[in-house]
């Protein structure tokens, strides 16, 4: 009973912390409208990261990940007085970060030469064994090789855990959509990965 | 229970099941069906295990810190460019208001005349059945009395004692000029609600 109690309250708590993050968040948003620049900075600082992961994912490159995430975050500053708070801020942001990605990839004429592709850089190094960096670089290979549109869904719903419906706000598309293009996405990466990682 | 008796699989629920994206009797359907389905086991576990596969990719270190990366996109940020409206009206506030307003008080101006019309029509008929032949003094008490400038201008552009004219006028001008105002409006608005979602679809681009 006082577990369940606890469980209850435990859930009732990060509930108001999420509704207090989520107002934190418009009072940021509503300053840098203004133009608060340490404002837009506190929100750069929240969503560097899931910028940088979405177009590393979309592209490969880190050193490239990290130059589009700058862009994107100049981009959203030039375009927030357009910002609606109909979706969430972070599916707009990642939105923005979806199409400079494109962009940059569809200016280099091809969808990245995957075969080029430098190695990913070990995290933390020494422990990581051949094998798992192979199979890792197969794995990012793999997602690069899927159709532009089909992978922004998968990388928005595997590498940053939107729901259906925010990755519906972000590219703005259907739900259904949503939905034949991840498994579309998944099935062809089983297909690949099956195939590759016997090899490996 | 009729999945288990017609052999109907469930693989185009799997993965919003394995997202967490089904709720209520679709996701009873398809948690009955995996209990006993061996197949559909297994695509769900194939599902689970490529989430797992690709999690094992992480983001390479990114090579600025924090703070270093939010100054650096601090020192590129242009002034703020708020991208000017065509119409006023476009902004939020009293602006959003006058659309509204606009078309009310145009039709508040036309109902106003319509009632002047028909009031002064009525009287020219009390008139002319020779009911009251100084009805229309009614509606111009002052009409004896001296006339200021203003007056004499809306009086001799309504011309209210003759019934012809005024009708005419009235009837046939005014709707006819309503109406292009309306239209007016209404390609505004449309130029603008035109205008406002290019901008918030050029916000991604």
């Amino acid at each position: 009973m006082n577990e369940a109690r606890y469980l209850i309250e435990r859930k009732g708590n990060v509930h108001t912390t999420l509704v207090e993050t989520q107002q934190a968040e418009d009072q940021l948003i509503e300053a840098a409208k203004q133009g608060n620049r340490d404002a837009f900075g506190e929100l750069v600082l929240i969503h560097y990261q899931g910028v940088i992961n979405v177009v590393y994912r979309m592209t490969g490159e880190m050193p490239l990940a990290e130059d589009v995430a700058q862009e994107t975050f100049i981009r959203a500053w030039t375009k927030l007085h357009t910002y609606r708070p109909i979706g969430s801020f972070r599916s707009w942001v990642y939105r923005i970060a979806n199409n400079a990605a494109l962009d940059i990839l569809r200016r280099r004429k091809e969808e990245v030469d995957i075969d080029d592709l430098p190695l990913a850089v070990p995290g933390n190094g020494v422990e990581q064994s051949v094998i798992h960096q192979q199979q890792a670089e197969v794995i990012r290979k793999a997602v690069l090789a899927l159709p532009a549109a089909s992978r922004s869904v998968l990388v928005l719903r595997e590498y940053e855990s939107l729901s259906y419906q925010e990755i519906a706000d972000s590219l703005e598309i259907p739900l259904g959509t949503v939905m034949s293009r991840l498994a579309y996405a998944r099935g062809k990466l089983k297909q690949e990965l099956s195939r590759q990682l016997e090899v490996v | 229970m009729n999945d288990q008796i017609t052999g109907n699989h469930v693989h185009q629920w799997l993965n919003a099941y394995h997202d967490g994206e089904l709720r209520g009797r679709k996701l009873e359907r398809v948690q009955a069906h995996l209990e006993y389905c061996p197949e559909c086991q297994a695509a769900l576990a194939e599902l689970q295990d490529l989430s797992a596969l690709l999690g094992a990719d992480p983001l390479p270190p990114i090579s600025l810190a924090p703070e270093q990366f939010a100054a650096q996109v601090n020192l590129r940020l242009p002034r703020q460019a708020q991208a000017p409206s065509i119409l006023p009206v476009t902004s939020a506030g009293s602006g959003r208001w006058l659309w509204a307003i606009l078309p009310l008080a145009m039709m508040g101006l036309i109902w106003f005349l319509q009632s002047v019309t028909w009031v002064s029509s009525l009287l020219n008929l009390i008139e002319v059945l020779g009911i009251n032949p100084n009805a229309v003094s009614w509606l111009l008490p002052a009409q004896n009395a001296p006339v200021n400038p203003v007056q004499s201008i809306a009086l001799a552009a309504l011309d209210l004692s003759v019934p012809f004219n005024a009708n005419i006028f009235l009837s046939l001008v005014l709707p006819l000029v309503f109406a292009g105002f309306y239209l007016v409006w209404l390609a505004l608005w449309w130029i603008n609600q035109q205008e406002e979602d290019k901008r918030f679809q050029t916000a991604s681009s």
